[in-house]
């Protein structure tokens, strides 16, 4: 589905204070279809940005279209609804999110309040279970006595459970073992190639942008400073050292070889196979 | 819950931001005890017009002060309310049984509205120009007698200062919880008002559960890091008794004498 931001701009207003913008003349044009990894320094408004596609935040100024639901700075319940059944959204250790007595009852919460019949819901519950690994014999244990990694694995599914076209992930990954955290992205990579979603995860992990994302949005103080694909990204040595941005580990492995040897290579390795076939090409070794 | 100004700091420098919290406490305290003995209303136009010049110091603005009172307004109407219909004296006005609609119930209901304001206006200046952490070190300086009663003062500010300092990673939570089931399909304040009593349960829960987890690890650490109950303690922060500090006491203390007198022969 399509998501374009139309020069957007938009602030929390808390309570007498009134703060600055943190996002400041947005517009960008994110594709059906595609993996977006949003990257940028802490407090860039990733997360904000992320808010805009379900109506959590609404702009100040300017719109954001989802589908063919459009927000302003007003948006009705209904749209929001609309918007929401379509936008699967996952927040930062999104296992903070558990609440029902039982795992299924947890899983069941999403689908019950975008009025899934209950005939589909025993059907949904056991096929989100299936797709994040999580055995059905927990389905009748409470959330709150799993692990760190499996309260994860329920809350993603929780949000898997009512059937998103659009995925947006906040750090999905963050703080799990290196393990649990492969499996995690894997799993939703997966799941998005399959069902053909549109695809926004936030990240700071340049790895992760290489190995999943098709695009990256790359925001710095509140505003979009570029909106390029993974290559060109990581081609392009000014802009990643004007954001201060890492680059994946291939890629700093290769600067550091040819840091010690006084030469360069052609071209820009991005992933470990990648850059074992340029040194060969190049007759580094 | 963005509302609710009473518990917020506004950073500032104003004659009222540097007074000491322990004053400024004291002051509070005995300014509202004050507002309880206020006869005629030159007594009472002087000090809503004391209250005012307070508030306008604190350089606050003072469209801030009154959406402090906004949450509370339905309590205060009710106590006017309350307070006309009971008071009869003077002019009678309507009379219905046990109510009564007169000329003294108008005037001390209109006290009474006065009253509460001020006491919410002058309670809100202490708040808005102290530090939560001064307020804690204020109430623990008061209390500090009762350790005699063999109360335990010491923990008792402890865990006041806790509270505090978690209410505002409290108010992210609710938000990130809100935000995290408003995005499941979640409709906040709809229906009747069991369904949004039940409605509440998706919030609630989950931050019960991560306050719980969080004072056990918090319990931890203060045992890790040696904190010991009953230990005698230095403080990191002192707090310093001014000149302006002795000043305000005269203040009160001439408050309190115009007060006497006024009531006396006035």
């Amino acid at each position: 589905m399509h998501i374009t931001f139309n020069r957007v701009s938009a602030n929390y207003q808390l309570g007498p204070i009134k703060r600055a913008n943190i996002l400041t003349d947005l517009s960008a044009e994110v594709k059906p279809g595609s993996f977006t990894a949003v990257i940028g320094p802490t407090g860039a408004g990733k997360s904000s940005l992320l808010k805009l596609i379900n109506g959590l935040l609404l702009p100040s100024i300017g719109e954001v279209s989802v589908g063919e639901v459009v927000f302003t700075d007003k948006a009705s319940k209904q749209a929001l609804k609309d918007v929401r059944k379509r936008v699967g959204m996952a927040f930062q250790f999104p296992e903070h999110q558990l609440f029902a007595e039982t795992v299924y009852e947890d899983l069941a919460f999403g689908p019950r309040n975008f009025n899934i019949s209950d005939s589909e819901l025993d059907a949904t519950v056991k096929h989100v279970c299936q797709l994040t690994g999580i055995d059905l014999s927990l389905l009748e244990r409470s959330p709150f006595s799993l692990s760190g990694g499996q309260q994860r694995r329920v809350a993603i599914a929780g949000i898997l459970a009512t059937k998103p076209d659009i995925l947006v992930l906040d750090e999905p990954a963050a703080g799990l073992d290196p393990e649990a955290k492969k499996q995690m992205l894997n799993m939703l990579y997966d799941l998005h190639t399959k069902e053909q979603l549109t695809t926004l995860m936030v990240t700071h992990d340049m790895d992760d942008v290489v190995h999943y994302a098709d695009d990256v949005i790359v925001m710095a103080e509140g505003q979009i400073k570029a909106h390029l694909d993974v290559r060109a990204l990581f081609a392009d040595q000014a802009l990643l050292d004007r954001y201060q941005l890492d680059v994946p580990t291939a890629l700093s492995l290769q600067q550091q070889l040819e840091q010690a040897k006084g030469e360069r290579l052609s071209n820009r390795s991005l992933t470990l196979t990648e850059l074992a076939d340029n040194l060969i090409e190049e007759g580094w070794v | 819950m963005n509302r609710l100004i009473i518990g917020r700091y506004f950073p500032g420098n104003s004659l009222i931001h540097q007074l000491d919290p322990r004053f400024k406490l004291i002051f509070v305290l005995y300014f509202i005890g004050l507002l309880f003995f206020l006869d005629g209303l030159l007594l009472q136009a002087l000090f809503f017009i004391l209250t005012v010049v307070i508030m306008v110091s604190t350089g606050v603005s003072l469209k801030t002060y009154v959406r402090g009172v906004r949450p509370l307004i339905w309590l205060i109407l009710f106590a006017t309310v309350l307070r006309i219909i009971t008071t009869r004296g003077g002019e009678i006005y309507y009379e219905a049984g046990f109510f009564t609609l007169s000329e003294f119930g108008l005037v001390s209901g209109a006290y009474t509205f006065l009253r509460f304001v001020e006491m919410i206006f002058i309670s809100t200046v202490f708040t808005l120009t102290t530090k939560p952490i001064d307020i804690t070190d204020a109430i623990y300086f008061l209390l500090k007698p009762l350790r005699y009663l063999y109360v335990p003062v010491e923990e008792l500010s402890l865990m006041l200062s806790i509270a505090l300092r978690f209410i505002p990673n409290l108010l992210d939570e609710t938000e990130k919880v809100m935000n995290a089931q408003k995005a499941r399909g979640m409709v906040f304040g709809e229906g009747n008002l069991l369904e949004q009593m039940k409605a509440l349960t998706p919030l609630v829960l989950p931050l019960f559960a991560h306050s719980l987890k969080r004072a056990e690890d918090m319990a931890d650490v203060l045992e890790v890091k040696g904190y010991k109950s009953g230990a005698k303690r230095t403080h990191y922060r002192a707090l310093t008794w001014q000149t302006k500090d002795t000043l305000g006491v005269g203040v009160l203390v001439v408050l309190t004498t115009v007060v006497v007198m006024l009531n006396s022969f006035g």
